[in-house]
Formats: C-alpha cells, sequence, structure tokens
C-alpha cells in the first residue's frame, strides 16, 4: 500500500513540484494550500508523513505542528519542515517534544530550495 | 527771707569783726542762696525751715511733714532717713524720687546732717537735709542704661591697654566673660592686638573710625561685624577710654556669600547651556545673551543692546512675541531664526515671563538650536530605509527561494510530462516555469524601485481626496468578492504636503491586502473601512477589516520579510515599500490583528514631519 504524503504550502507551483515528483517515487500526495485546509484533510486523508511551509498567510506552520502534536490522532505523525527561514530563526517558536509525547519537535527541517534527494531521503527513514 | 530763718548772734556793741560780719552774712544769705533745696527738719518730721528753691520746687513748707512735701505721702516713709539720723547722728546721702508742686517726678541727691544740740551730749533736735535736683541726668542715665543694655549690638569699653572695662549684656552672650581680658583675646582669640585696629587709631587722634572685622564666639563660631570705635573718656592730652559699637552682621555674611554661590551657579548655568538664551528688562534692553546665542546668531553680545538690534535675525513674530512679552510660548515646530551669515537656522522657541512674586522683570527666550537633530533625524530616515531595503534583501532572498523552487518545479514536471507523454501535465510544467519567470522579473524590477530611494514629491493635497480616490478604485472589486468597502472620512482636514502618487499606492496596497484577507476568510465576504482623522496635529490614515487576520507568528514577520499572497499576484514588497513611503513622509505604520477576526492597519503622520513642498499652499 502506497504511504500516503500530505503537503502545505501556500505556493501552488511548489505544491505541484514535489506533487509530480512525490508521485513519480510511488507517493499517494495530497496538498493543501493553507492551515484551515489542512486540518480537514489532516483527519480524512490521515497522512503517514507531513510536508510543511512555516511562513503561510492566515496562520503560520508553526501553530499547525503545534496542533499536529497536541492532538492524540495526529501526534505520531512525523513532520518535516521546508521553509526559506533558517532553523535556527525557527528554533525558539517551535517546541521540544516531551517525554509523554506532548507537542514534539519536527522529523527533519529541510531549507528551500529543497534538495530533492535530501527530501526523499528524509521520507524514507520517516517511513521505514 | 522767711521769718523763722536762722539769723546770727550780734555784739551788744553793734560793731562787728570781720569774720562776725562774714558770720552775719554766711547766716543771713547762705541758706537761701544755695542753688539747691535746703530744709530743716524737727524729730516730728516737721519741716521747720526752708529756703527759696526749697518752695519753689516743693511748695510752701509750713505745716508740712517732709514725706509730704517731697513726696506727697501722707504717712512717713519704710526707711526713713531723717530718723536714722536722729537716732545715730551720723551723715548720710541718698539717691530719692520724689514729687514736686507740679506734681511731676523729680529726682534728687539727698544730703542730710544733724544740727548739733547746745552741748555734745544734748539729743539732736534737728537735721539739715539739703536737695539737689538731678531730674534731667537721671533721666539721661535712664536712656544710658536702657540703650547700654539693649541696643542691638554690643558695646565694649577698652582702656589704654586693649582691656574690657566694661561691656553690655550682648558682649557677654557671645563672648561670656570680658572684664579685664584684652579685646583682641575675648573677641578673637588672638594672642596680640590686631593688625587693623580701629580702637588704636581712636586712642591716637580721639577720632571715630569703622572697620569690618571677623571674630570667633565663645562657642567658637565665626562672627563678622562692624565696628566703630570712638573716643569716651578723655583728659586733656588724650584718649583715655575707647568705646566700641559692633553690629553683626554674619547672618547678613553668610547671605551674601550664598547668594553670592548661588548666582555664579547661575552665571555658569546660563553661559554654558548650549541653549541660547535672551532675557529682556521691562523697557526692552538686554539683560542675559548668553554664549550659545552669540555663536547661534555669530554676533557678540557687546554689539547687541536692544531688540532693535535683533531684528535681522529674528522673524517679525518672533520679535513680536517677544515684545509683547507674550507669557508663555512654545513653538517646537522649528521656527527659522538666521545667523549673520544669512544662514536659516531651525529652532525651537520658548518665550517665558520672570516675574518675583507679582512684579514682572522682564521675559526671557530660549532658543534650541535645531538642526543637529534635523540632520539625524534626516539620518535616521535614511537609515531606516536602508536597513527595510537590508530587511527586504532578506524577504527577497527568502521569496525568490520560492520562484526557484517554482523553476526548479516546472523543469521537472516538464520532463516528467514528457516521459509519461501526459501533455497536460506539460503545459502545466511550462505554466509554471512562465509563471516563475515572470514572477522574479517583477520582483527585480519592484526591488530597484525599492531600493533607489525616491525621495517624496510632495504638494498640498487634501488627504480626503486620497482616501475617496483608493476606494472608488477598488470598490468595484470588492462588491465583486461580496466585501463591504465604506468610507469614514472627518470632514473639513486641512490640506498637507504629501506625495499624491505614493500616498495612494500605500493606502492602495493596504485596501488590496484587506480585500484577500476577506477573501481568505471562512465563509468569505466581510466588511473593510477606510478611515480619515485628524488628531493632536497629526493626520491619521485607518484600513479596517474583519477579514482572516494573522497569527502571532505571522504578525511578526509582516514587515521583515515578504510572503506572497497566493494568488493575487504581486511581489510581497507591498507593505515593505508601504512602510518605506510612510517612512518618508515622516510617519508611521502601525497594526493590530487577530486570526480569525480581523486586521486594522493605521498611518499616522505628524504636520510637522510631513516633508516640505516645493511650491507655497
Amino acid at each position: 500500500m502506497k504511504k500516503r504524503i500530505l503537503i502545505i504550502d501556500d505556493e501552488p507551483d511548489l505544491l505541484m513540484y514535489l506533487k509530480t515528483f512525490l508521485g513519480d517515487q510511488g507517493f499517494e500526495v495530497s496538498c493543501a494550500e493553507d492551515v484551515p485546509s489542512a486540518f480537514q484533510m489532516i483527519h480524512r486523508e490521515k497522512p503517514d508523513l507531513v510536508c510543511l511551509d512555516i511562513m503561510m498567510p492566515i496562520q503560520s506552520g508553526i501553530s499547525f505542528h503545534e496542533h499536529l502534536r497536541r492532538d492524540v490522532l495526529s501526534q505520531q505523525i512525523p513532520v518535516i519542515i521546508i521553509s526559506g527561514l533558517s532553523e535556527e530563526s525557527l528554533k525558539p517558536s517551535i517546541q521540544e517534544v516531551e517525554a509523554d509525547g506532548t507537542i514534539g519537535k519536527p522529523y527533519r527541517f529541510l531549507n528551500k530550495p529543497v534538495d530533492l534527494d535530501l527530501l526523499l531521503s528524509a521520507i524514507r527513514e520517516a517511513l521505514p | 527771707m522767711t521769718e523763722n530763718a536762722i539769723q546770727p548772734s550780734v555784739p551788744s556793741s553793734g560793731l562787728l569783726e570781720p569774720c562776725q560780719r562774714l558770720q552775719k552774712w554766711l547766716c543771713e544769705n547762705l541758706f537761701a542762696s544755695l542753688p539747691m533745696s535746703v530744709a530743716v527738719i524737727d524729730r516730728e518730721r516737721r519741716i521747720v525751715k526752708a529756703n527759696f528753691i526749697f518752695e519753689q520746687k516743693f511748695g510752701p513748707f509750713s505745716g508740712r511733714h517732709c514725706f509730704e512735701a517731697y513726696k506727697h505721702h501722707s504717712n512717713p516713709c519704710e526707711k526713713c532717713g531723717v530718723m536714722e539720723i536722729f537716732q545715730d547722728g551720723k551723715t548720710c546721702h541718698s539717691y530719692e524720687r520724689g514729687i514736686d508742686r507740679s506734681e511731676a517726678p523729680v529726682d534728687y541727691l539727698m544730703h542730710m546732717t544733724p544740727i548739733p544740740g547746745e552741748n555734745q551730749d544734748a539729743e539732736i533736735q534737728y537735721v539739715l537735709q539739703t536737695a539737689m535736683d538731678i531730674t534731667p541726668w537721671a533721666q539721661q542715665e535712664q536712656e544710658y542704661r536702657l540703650f547700654y543694655e539693649h541696643a542691638p549690638c554690643t558695646i565694649a569699653v577698652l582702656d589704654r591697654d586693649y582691656r574690657i572695662v566694661r561691656g553690655n549684656r550682648r558682649l557677654s552672650a557671645l563672648f561670656g566673660n570680658h572684664l579685664g581680658r584684652h579685646c583682641y583675646e575675648a573677641f578673637k582669640n588672638l594672642p596680640e592686638k590686631c593688625s587693623v585696629c580701629p580702637a588704636e587709631r581712636t586712642f591716637q587722634d580721639g577720632g571715630i573710625y569703622h572697620a569690618v572685622q571677623t571674630g570667633e564666639t565663645q562657642e567658637g563660631n565665626v562672627t563678622n561685624y562692624i565696628v566703630t570705635s570712638a573716643p569716651l573718656l578723655q583728659s586733656e592730652n588724650r584718649v583715655e577710654q575707647v568705646v566700641e559699637l559692633s553690629i553683626d552682621i554674619t547672618q547678613e555674611r553668610i547671605l551674601e556669600t550664598e547668594v553670592g554661590k548661588l548666582r555664579a551657579i547661575q552665571e555658569s548655568l546660563i553661559e554654558n547651556s548650549n541653549r541660547g538664551i535672551l532675557a529682556i528688562d521691562q523697557t526692552g534692553k538686554i539683560m542675559i545673551l548668553n554664549a550659545a546665542l552669540e555663536k547661534l546668531l555669530q554676533r557678540r553680545k557687546e554689539e547687541i543692546h536692544s531688540l532693535a538690534d535683533l531684528e535681522p535675525h529674528l522673524p517679525p513674530f518672533l520679535r513680536q512675541i517677544i515684545e509683547e512679552g507674550v507669557e508663555t510660548c512654545l513653538l517646537p515646530g522649528g521656527p527659522p531664526i538666521w545667523a549673520q551669515d544669512g544662514e536659516e537656522i531651525p529652532v525651537r522657541f520658548t518665550n517665558i515671563c520672570l516675574k518675583m512674586g507679582q512684579e514682572t522683570l522682564g521675559y526671557a527666550s530660549f532658543f534650541e538650536d535645531l538642526r543637529e537633530i534635523k540632520q539625524l533625524e534626516k539620518e535616521k530616515l535614511e537609515a531606516e530605509r536602508l536597513a527595510a531595503v537590508g530587511q527586504t534583501v532578506a524577504g527577497i532572498a527568502h521569496g525568490v527561494k520560492n520562484i526557484i523552487m517554482g523553476l526548479e518545479g516546472g523543469l521537472y514536471v516538464v520532463k516528467s510530462a514528457s516521459k509519461k507523454q501526459d501533455s497536460k501535465l506539460g503545459e502545466e510544467g511550462w505554466r509554471m516555469l512562465e509563471n516563475n519567470i515572470m514572477k522574479i522579473s517583477a520582483l527585480i524590477k519592484d526591488f530597484l524601485n525599492f531600493s533607489k530611494g525616491r525621495e517624496p514629491r510632495p504638494r498640498w493635497v487634501h488627504p480626503a481626496q486620497i482616501a475617496r480616490d483608493v476606494i472608488a478604485l477598488y470598490e468595484e472589486a470588492a462588491r465583486k468578492e461580496g466585501i463591504t468597502l465604506v468610507a469614514d472620512l472627518s470632514e473639513g482636514i486641512e490640506t498637507a504636503p504629501m506625495d499624491p502618487q505614493e500616498m495612494h499606492s500605500c493606502l492602495a496596497n493596504l485596501v488590496s491586502n484587506a480585500i484577500d484577507a476577506c477573501r481568505m476568510s471562512d465563509p468569505p465576504g466581510g466588511r473593510i473601512a477606510v478611515s480619515l482623522r485628524e488628531k493632536g496635529g497629526s493626520i491619521l490614515y485607518e484600513v479596517l477589516d474583519n477579514g482572516c487576520g494573522m497569527d502571532y507568528e505571522v504578525k511578526k514577520k509582516v514587515f521583515t520579510t515578504f510572503f506572497s499572497t497566493k494568488g493575487m499576484g504581486g511581489t510581497g514588497l507591498g507593505l515593505l515599500t508601504t512602510r518605506k513611503i510612510v517612512q518618508e513622509h515622516g510617519g508611521k505604520i502601525e497594526f493590530e490583528s487577530m486570526a480569525g477576526q480581523g486586521t486594522r492597519f493605521t498611518m499616522v503622520f505628524p504636520r510637522n514631519r510631513l516633508p516640505k513642498p516645493a511650491e507655497p499652499t
């Protein structure tokens, strides 16, 4: 059964790019252009992994990441952050994981423009 | 002579020897001739004989007792000198105060002597009283005593050895036990005579001399006084005693010193102030013109005596404010004054009234040179612009990453479509390439425009008209999205110097963003209000929407990076450009936003910071 990946980014071109690439790699890919849509898709699609942008209108990816980690149904889904912002600049905002599983840091952090090999490698590690 | 006058004995022959004649004359005339009251008192204290002076002073003596005549008492005096003499036969004298025939008080020196009887053993029958009227001298002595003890100065009498032979109470209070001590020891705690000694000069020539001296009280406190030295007791060739009167001026000296210090401090503060200070009196005469004002005007204070001399430097309305003595006036906006070489200097001007109680002493004006501040403001604006450019570069880098991904993505999709023979996918790939090439082109152009640092071209415009133009531009687009766009513009806002094209861009950018926010809200639609008002000397534009709002992380980055509003076109430089334009107009832009509730952007333009237009109003 194909692994399902949810990509959340406000750039339609990026969504198309990653959807095409990951589709070619054998993944089932769904897309959301903003955080409210992403919430709906998380519960509907139940993805195995999420690729998440940070800087989006309405709500940023950071608040989405927090909600994901607080939700019992979704807190185990690995999240790969793909952002134009540096990891250092985001660290103060992203909360770390506790031993009891609350909150949690992202599985991986990748800078835009994303290296596709790195992305693929990170996904394969997260979804053995 | 009265009937009972004492008569001398006359020999039977009728002829008198010289001494007998003398005795007779004395008996006949002395009693009457003495220049003092004379009375003879018997053992009953009755006056049996008295002279003319007595009667003149105390009234008729016949039938009166001495206590009646001298003192108008009805009973004998408690301590009666007369009876003592009758008892012990000894002469005595005393100072008495009585009442004369006209009921006036009289002071007299009473001398009483027993008149011997017929033989040594016989009882004394009569006492002779002589009373010398010393009323004027007694009064003088009383006045002298009053002055001596109660005068507001110390009084010391010195002998030729400079020892204090007499001093008043005030002297004792200040310098303690002084009698017999040398004046320089008692007053100054010195072992020898002072080098400047007015008493010495008085002893030398009998003149009156003054000096200011410093001494030490018995508590060890410093005391300052003015000494007057005058001769008191003089023999034929020299001054035997000198009186020194000293008035304490210690408090005045202390006050003088304090006032002197304050004055020195004030003068220093005025001279060293970096604000120009001008003070004039009620007649317009210059009292103070400090170094800072000299420097501002490039004039020396010696050249300026009145306001008229300042005419070339001050604009007429400032002169008027100073001349009319407007009580309190502050002009922070920087009215210009002119230096000697004609340079225009913006200043912060303040005028105050100088008063002491209710009395107006004059007026003071303060001139704060704003050239440096204005230069700093300009540099700050430029630095902010460069910082914005710097931030924009960082923001651009962020945005370019998306464009790069778009280009890479487009290329990948085209290649993938070619492999899969999927023409629809191929079209999508080409679209991506095209789209992102256009984006990067627009981005570079916008960025170049942004970083050029174009100076605003202000002219006098109606702020409300700019708002109306922007609303008219977006009305239709908003209506199509189901969004209500309303105007709330205060009437009567006066014209202001603004670049109309740039202000239009700012407001348009905010309205456009508000429309995007309303479109993205759930459900879509909503309301946008554009308002304009004037408050506290500032023009305020506000755009309020009830669209999707922004959460904390998005709000943090709103001005520091750009992020695209998907599907709306634009390069995301809109808000950065808006902020740059606002800053170039001397204003600031602020916003409040709540995710899911809406956003309010406010642009504030203080009138005194708006750029100067080329043409007049």
